[in-house]
């Protein structure tokens, strides 16, 4: 009888540890193939498809493998200006205020908005006459926001400043292709006492 | 053939579930360092804590989040203590799961609480915190047992996952990069020594002087990742494959400083080590002076 039992035991195990490895299986399967579609270039599956891949990895799953392709053309840093009690501050570089404060990861704050804003005026940039390029912000992007933003706090923090406004600009060097051109940016940041 | 393949299939689903773990040596070292990576990448953020989360961070938080889990991680990053105790519950978790103590609880709270950080971090940290997270979620199932059937199965899912993880990695990269013109046209690692927050004076200088280095470069990175996931599989080479990966993302790391996205790659080539190279590498471990004190010892 003790026999039967430990026997109808055992069987009964492996039956549940098969079962988990099936459902397992299964799981991990259905797991990267979202990743997968969600990871791929996009024209690689349907919109559909991708957008149901897209809500599930993001954000506990979020990854994306570009990883310098394409490799960035240029190499930005960012300035910002405060307009504070009636008149416009010195320009003061982000990158030199992250540093100072010695730490790499702080640095990269500077980099990564310099980046993206550079990302996003590419898109939209008007030549003016004296031959600085302006770059007018006519929707709100998030990496304006962002960089804005960074600003915005160091301005308070570093020199306490509360801006009525700030004025961002960006100093691009554009590569090899381009011929090594340096481009200035002017960007306008209007707080929350608008100046002209 | 087709008939050798099934079986091949079968005995591999079937060694899943029954026998003793493999290399089990290497997937708890592996382990082990991913919670450590954890850990040094969460101190690194101690000295400017305040200025990335919390309250007076650099937390950028738009007008309105799309989904719920999105305004939740918010909600914690923006109340003015709790991200304290979200940063310390990730230190304290991984630390505990670094040294094996705690289960799947601390586990589990080591990625949510990574999670809830590196969603407000994400001007900071580069790819290497994604494959972090997704690795934790799968370390959440991991067991440090030889021979318990269900813990050894539910192991041994969770690194089959992990490395499928680790492949999808390095085939897609590829795959970007041979649709990106630069790369196709084997100008990007030059294109790349212009910039100086990623190449150095003397590196951009090599570069930019022996073109044919460049391209060679340039073209091996290509075809090494998008190749990686199916010569890993062939033992005669698999060797020599992974000592160019090593030297590829020690470079990322030491050179490009890229240190973040740099380790946690060669933390992942334990993944593929053999049982004999694990215990070589374990051995060498052992010797360095703070693991001994801290008894940091794989047990068996």
């Amino acid at each position: 009888m003790k026999v039967i039992v430990i026997n109808t035991g055992l069987k009964l195990r492996k039956y549940i540890l098969k079962f988990i490895s099936i459902l397992g299986l299964i799981l991990l399967a259905g797991h990267f193939t979202l990743v997968s579609v969600a990871v791929a270039p996009y024209n690689w599956s349907q919109p559909d498809i991708y957008y149901v891949a897209d809500r599930y990895v993001k954000p506990q799953f979020r990854q994306y493998w570009q990883l310098f392709a394409p490799v960035p053309q240029e190499n930005s840093r960012l300035y910002y200006r405060c307009y504070s009690d009636g008149m416009w501050h010195g320009q003061i570089s982000l990158d030199k205020e992250m540093k100072s404060l010695g730490s790499r990861l702080a640095q990269r704050v500077a980099l990564r908005c310099a980046h993206y804003l550079a990302a996003e005026t590419r898109k939209s940039t008007a030549v003016n006459s004296d031959e600085t390029k302006s770059y007018r912000v006519v929707k709100a992007s998030s990496s304006y926001y962002r960089a804005a933003f960074v600003c915005w706090k160091n301005a308070q923090k570093n020199h306490s400043v509360q801006p009525d406004s700030i004025e961002l600009i960006l100093e691009r060097d554009l590569f090899p292709k381009a011929g090594y051109t340096r481009v200035k940016t002017i960007i306008d940041y209007y707080g929350p006492e608008s100046v002209q | 053939m087709v008939q050798r393949a099934f079986n091949n299939i079968l005995s591999w689903w079937i060694s899943l579930s029954s026998g003793k773990r493999g290399n089990y040596k290497g997937e708890a070292l592996f382990s082990r360092l991913v919670y450590l990576w954890i850990l040094i990448n969460g101190l690194f953020l101690l000295p400017i804590i305040d200025l990335v989360i919390g309250v007076d961070g650099y937390t950028y938080r738009t007008p309105f989040s799309p989904t719920l889990r999105d305004n939740f991680v918010y909600m914690l990053n923006y109340s003015p203590e709790r991200y304290v105790i979200i940063y310390w519950c990730m230190i304290v978790s991984s630390f505990m799961s670094s040294i094996n103590i705690g289960g799947m609880v601390v586990r589990f709270l080591s990625w949510v609480s990574l999670l809830i950080i590196a969603s407000s971090t994400n001007l900071l940290f580069n790819a290497g915190i994604h494959v972090a997270f997704n690795w934790a979620f799968l370390l959440i199932f991991l067991f440090p047992v030889r021979e318990t059937d269900w813990k050894v199965l539910l192991s041994r899912l969770a690194f089959l996952g992990i490395k499928v993880q680790f492949l999808i990695i390095y085939f897609f990269a590829g795959v970007f990069k041979l649709k990106a013109e630069d790369w196709w046209g084997g100008d990007a690692v030059r294109l790349l020594s212009f910039l100086p927050q990623y190449t150095p004076d003397w590196a951009a200088s090599i570069l930019q002087s022996m073109n044919w280095l460049a391209i060679t470069l340039n073209y091996l990175i290509m075809f090494y990742l998008i190749l990686f996931p199916l010569l890993m599989w062939v033992k005669r080479i698999k060797t020599p494959l992974m000592i160019i990966g090593i030297g590829f993302h020690l470079y990322t790391a030491l050179v490009m400083g890229l240190h973040d996205f740099g380790t946690i790659m060669l933390i992942g080539y334990v993944l593929f080590l053999s049982e004999e190279q694990t215990e070589w590498l374990i051995s060498k471990i052992a010797k360095i002076p703070i693991v001994k004190v801290l008894s940091f010892k794989i047990k068996t």
